[in-house]
């Protein structure tokens, strides 16, 4: 057997003869707006329901330039993709799921002090997102309610990554916040830790490829302090108090990365095109049918993709920079597979060591609904991911 | 030179000049699949012996696999295990090719293998299985696609009235116009024997050859349902060309069936996994071929059926 000669895909990394690196890189931040009055989650005075996001965090503090391909929303922290139910005046029903934070999202870009990427807010509901998707488990009539078919994000890189023969990579998925009392009783408990894996594929060897694989575990932790994010309105629940956002049982280290090296002893690199990250939750998902909350029951769930940390770097070989300020919700960074918006950038966007972008969101305001034909003010919080992916180029 | 995107403006160029550079080198190239059922294992060892000589080229000639797709099978009836379509996130799998593991030595739970979008809109992801063909299979003058369909065995419910249907796409390589073909056909639960779709239907009446590159099945849920979301699940496929090409079924299966289930058709857009082989995928000789193992993750799957399938084209000179 033999592949049809040299893959038509070409292998832009370091060259025997010296040349480029590219390493995937990313930025990110999260947007939390809480419309009650006197919060102190609100935006600046003037526009209030404007959240401009941190811009350190969105800055270039390496070396080396780094261009950025795609934009990515997505809402973070949520228990459910959609919430159908009456408003009752609380926080809790209003607005309480993923759809409502990602449809009333709008963002303008900015490089401060140069020039504005778009000079208006853009709708995310109106800029085509690239196909990401799961098959869609809505009109599933056994488990409408199902996360997702598959359960798998991917991030797929711009350039390949070629590290020398003996490389390696260190690749961390944490932990979620499970939902709290105004949640629902369950009788299954929702803390029982999940099955995941994490998988790097290269490629070359007789086969077109092969991968790196590594089994994890992902458990609720109940410290939604020391996230990122915070919970969505059902709150959260005491779970495990001794977890770090991303455990030792979550990661994939350098050592067990190079012990699968299928390659020893070849010469030439290793070629790593993509990251696959599966996490089980069909038991979560089918134990989310037995809360006593009203609707919760058969509304579509949040895959956990949403509501994980990750991180991932070079540890042998390559910068070893994070190639993201570490315990970025995993949907938001795998963009190839995602249940968020992922847009291409009509003209990617070169970030020079030192410049940075300005994020702004404006997001949905307190709104005013009838409950029993009275007309009663709302004030939901929104919590939305943003983040730019791209690849640094990193001169040999 | 790779394939343009189906959406590129420059992919009918590239379609004609690949056709006719075949048909100046006197270069057939047929569509495919290679597909087994593998049963679960429900005791130890929970993995499954190597499928053997199932995955293998029988033909004369080399064939290019780019595909790999795989899928639960449900079974219809009374009883109905394994209907949960996300029970392929409990499947594990590893493959062999000349005392070589792919893509690991573990067996790799089946959500991994995902490397190809192939989500539809929800209103037809479970009614429709879409293949766009890797290479064009030329449509002659005169020529025909003869077309198989027959329901799962105990896939439908009494006195309900199915439509069953089947689109092909394509280019004309002379005025380089899109042709499009199709059929459709009705079943009820008396009549479960393979049917052919009227071969009329999908006959090159014209003058010029055509490249055929897509083909698209397409089912509905039976007339005393409300909402029409058919299954591709309940349905089997089969097709093979007549007139020119190989006259041989593009869908093989070793022992007893000879139609293909239908999910295992979703290599473009359905809701099977697909994975994509890197670069330009392997090449099968006369002989050669790939054993697959099997394994349950975990409860609720030993004993269920598993489809596996290799998708392709036969390149025949």
């Amino acid at each position: 057997m033999a592949a049809l000669g040299p893959s038509p895909i070409p292998v832009a990394g370091r060259s025997p003869a010296g040349g480029a690196l590219y390493e995937p890189r990313g930025f990110w931040d999260i947007a939390t707006l809480n419309t009650a009055a006197g919060s102190t989650r609100q935006g600046p005075a003037g526009e209030i329901n404007v959240r401009k996001l941190n811009r350190e965090n969105f800055r270039n503090g390496a070396r080396w330039p780094i261009i950025l391909t795609r934009m990515v929303l997505c809402p973070v922290g949520y228990q459910l993709t959609e919430f159908d139910t009456t408003p009752d005046g609380t926080a809790v029903t209003y607005h309480n799921d993923a759809i409502s934070a990602i449809t009333g999202a709008e963002v303008i870009i900015a490089a401060p002090q140069r020039q504005n990427y778009n000079k208006r807010y853009l709708y995310s509901r109106s800029w085509v997102p690239r196909p990401t998707s799961d098959p869609n488990m809505s009109l599933v009539k056994a488990s409408p309610y199902a996360s997702s078919l598959f359960g798998v994000s991917r991030l797929a890189f711009d350039r390949p990554l070629v590290l020398p023969s003996k490389g390696a990579l260190e690749i961390g998925v944490g932990g979620f916040i499970a939902p709290g009392a105004a949640f629902g009783v369950l009788s299954t408990p929702n803390l029982a830790p999940l099955d995941g894996w994490i998988h790097v594929e290269e490629r070359g060897g007789i086969w077109p490829g092969s991968s790196r694989d590594k089994q994890i575990v992902v458990r609720a932790t109940d410290h939604p302090t020391i996230f990122p994010w915070q919970p969505d309105s059902f709150g959260s629940t005491a779970g495990n108090t001794a977890q770090t956002i991303i455990p030792q049982a979550g990661m994939f280290t350098a050592n067990e990365f190079l012990k699968q090296n299928p390659e020893r002893g070849r010469a030439g690199g290793n070629v790593f095109e993509a990251i696959n990250v599966f996490i089980d939750q069909i038991t979560r998902d089918d134990a989310y049918q037995d809360s006593s909350t009203t609707d919760v029951p058969t509304s579509p769930i949040v895959p956990l993709a949403c509501n994980v940390p990750c991180s991932a770097r070079c540890r042998i070989g390559g910068t070893g920079e994070y190639w993201w300020r570490p315990n970025a919700p995993l949907a938001l960074m795998f963009n190839e597979l995602t249940p968020g918006l992922v847009y291409d950038l009509p003209i990617p966007i070169t970030l020079t060591p030192g410049d940075c972008l300005d994020i702004a969101l404006r997001m949905p305001w307190r709104a005013s609904v009838l409950i029993n034909d009275v007309p009663t003010t709302v004030s939901p919080q929104y919590q939305l991911g943003v983040a730019f992916t791209g690849f640094a180029v990193i001169e040999g | 030179m790779q394939a343009p995107h189906p959406n590129d403006p420059r992919y009918i160029d590239w379609l004609v000049k690949l056709a006719e550079a075949n048909r100046a080198q006197g270069v057939i190239e047929e569509p495919r699949l290679f597909w087994d059922v593998v049963t679960l294992r429900d005791e130890d060892p929970l993995v499954t012996d190597y499928t053997g000589n199932v995955f293998e080229n029988g033909e004369q000639f080399p064939v290019r696999l780019t595909h790999v797709v795989m899928a639960p099978r449900p079974a219809w009836g009374a009883e109905s295990p394994f209907s949960d379509e996300r029970l392929i996130q409990r499947v594990s799998l590893r493959l062999r090719f000349h005392d070589t593991f792919y893509m690991n030595n573990l067996l790799l739970p089946a959500p991994l293998w995902v490397n190809k979008t192939i989500a539809a809109p929800a209103s037809v992801s479970q009614g429709s299985a879409h293949w766009i063909l890797d290479r064009p299979v030329i449509l002659s003058a005169r020529d025909t696609l003869s077309v198989e369909v027959q329901p799962e065995t105990n896939a439908l419910d009494a006195d309900t009235t199915y439509n069953v249907a089947v689109s092909f796409t394509g280019v004309g390589l002379l005025s380089k116009r899109p042709y499009f073909f199709g059929s459709s056909k009705q079943f009820t639960d008396a009549n479960v024997n393979s049917t052919q779709f009227t071969p009329t239907d999908m006959k090159n009446d014209g003058t010029e050859p055509i490249a055929i590159t897509d083909v698209g099945f397409t089912v509905d849920a039976g007339d005393q349902v409300s909402t029409n979301a058919g299954d591709v699940r309940r349905w089997r496929f089969q097709i093979r060309q007549i007139g020119n090409g190989t006259q041989r079924t593009w869908f093989f299966q070793p022992t007893g069936e000879t139609l293909c289930p239908g999910q295992l058709l979703g290599i473009s857009q359905g809701r099977a996994i697909v994975h994509r082989f890197p670069g330009d995928g392997m090449i099968w000789q006369p002989g050669e071929g790939v054993q697959a193992q099997a394994a349950a993750l975990t409860s609720g799957t030993e004993g269920m059926d598993f489809l596996l399938g290799f998708a392709g084209y036969i390149a025949i000179k």
